[in-house]
């Protein structure tokens, strides 16, 4: 947030071409394979044999624990890794907390409302692929805006959290309108 | 189903264990990433032909007025990029 409090995505520490890297990568390139696995692929078969509610709660729940980094969380328990980041063993804990509720919370809800899109479009893939890519560039830009380290880390987790849920709601309604005009009559 | 997500599970396991130990920057990272998730697109691809159900039971379907929306989207970022990358503290 700048000075005059207007927000700046100043792509905070990373070069730019590392930013568009990400939002090919983990945006576009990620939400599409992923949805064609968990919706395309996992959760119409689920439907096939169990009904679509379960489906969607079985697909989701598989979606959220593939999202749950316990690697990544085991890492930054290492005190080389803290002091190359620049923050505590305190603060590191928190943000464990937090990444992991807000994925708990946060890619179960993705994962739900993803599947409810792909099943109310007639089982099309398009409509769950581009909330997911979208989703993902909003969280992408959520923590370039500043030093990815403060937003992880420090005062940015109530603005970040905030930020993402109404840029996923937004995106949320526009694809939800655009399925609506976009899906086949059935 | 069981055989895709233990891919899924395994790449993405993977992936985070190359990004940390193996990746000597973030862009090295990212295509390890790209290249791992091409693999689970490949076995999406692969499980949809051995089931003899065809590509076209993933769901790919797109309407005109969808193709309007996503082409406008594209273009619209590139100014929207622009601007950032040239005032507003952008690199």
């Amino acid at each position: 947030v700048a000075a005059g409090g207007n927000l700046v995505f100043n792509f905070g520490a990373l070069p730019v071409e590392t930013f568009l890297l990400q939002v090919l990568v983990m945006a576009l390139l990620v939400g599409f394979v992923e949805e064609s696995a968990f919706r395309g692929f996992m959760q119409r078969k689920f439907a096939a044999s169990y009904g679509f509610v379960r489906a969607l709660i079985l697909a989701s729940f598989l979606f959220m624990i593939i999202h749950i980094q316990f690697y990544t969380y085991y890492k930054l328990t290492d005190p080389a890794v803290q002091a190359a980041l620049g923050v505590t063993a305190a603060e590191v804990s928190m943000a464990i907390q937090f990444l992991v509720t807000q994925t708990v919370i946060a890619i179960s809800a993705l994962g739900i409302f993803t599947g409810y899109l792909y099943f109310k479009s007639n089982q099309n893939l398009l409509p769950p692929a581009l909330f997911h890519m979208t989703f993902n560039i909003g969280g992408l830009l959520m923590a370039s805006y500043s030093n990815s380290s403060e937003v992880a880390f420090g005062f940015g987790y109530g603005l970040f959290a905030f930020l993402w849920v109404l840029w996923a709601i937004i995106v949320g309604a526009l694809v939800w309108a655009a399925t609506k005009i976009g899906s086949p009559r059935s | 189903v069981l055989q895709l997500y233990a891919v899924v599970f395994a790449i993405a396991w993977f992936s985070q264990l190359l990004t940390w130990e193996v990746a000597p920057s973030a862009n090295v990272g990212l295509l390890i990433t790209a290249v791992l998730y091409a693999l689970i697109f490949l076995v999406v691809f692969m499980l949809l032909r051995q089931g003899s159900e065809g590509f076209s039971n993933l769901g790919l379907r797109i309407s005109g007025l969808g193709t309007f929306i996503l082409l406008a989207a594209v273009l619209g970022i590139r100014p929207i990029y622009l601007g950032n990358s040239t005032g507003g503290g952008g690199r």
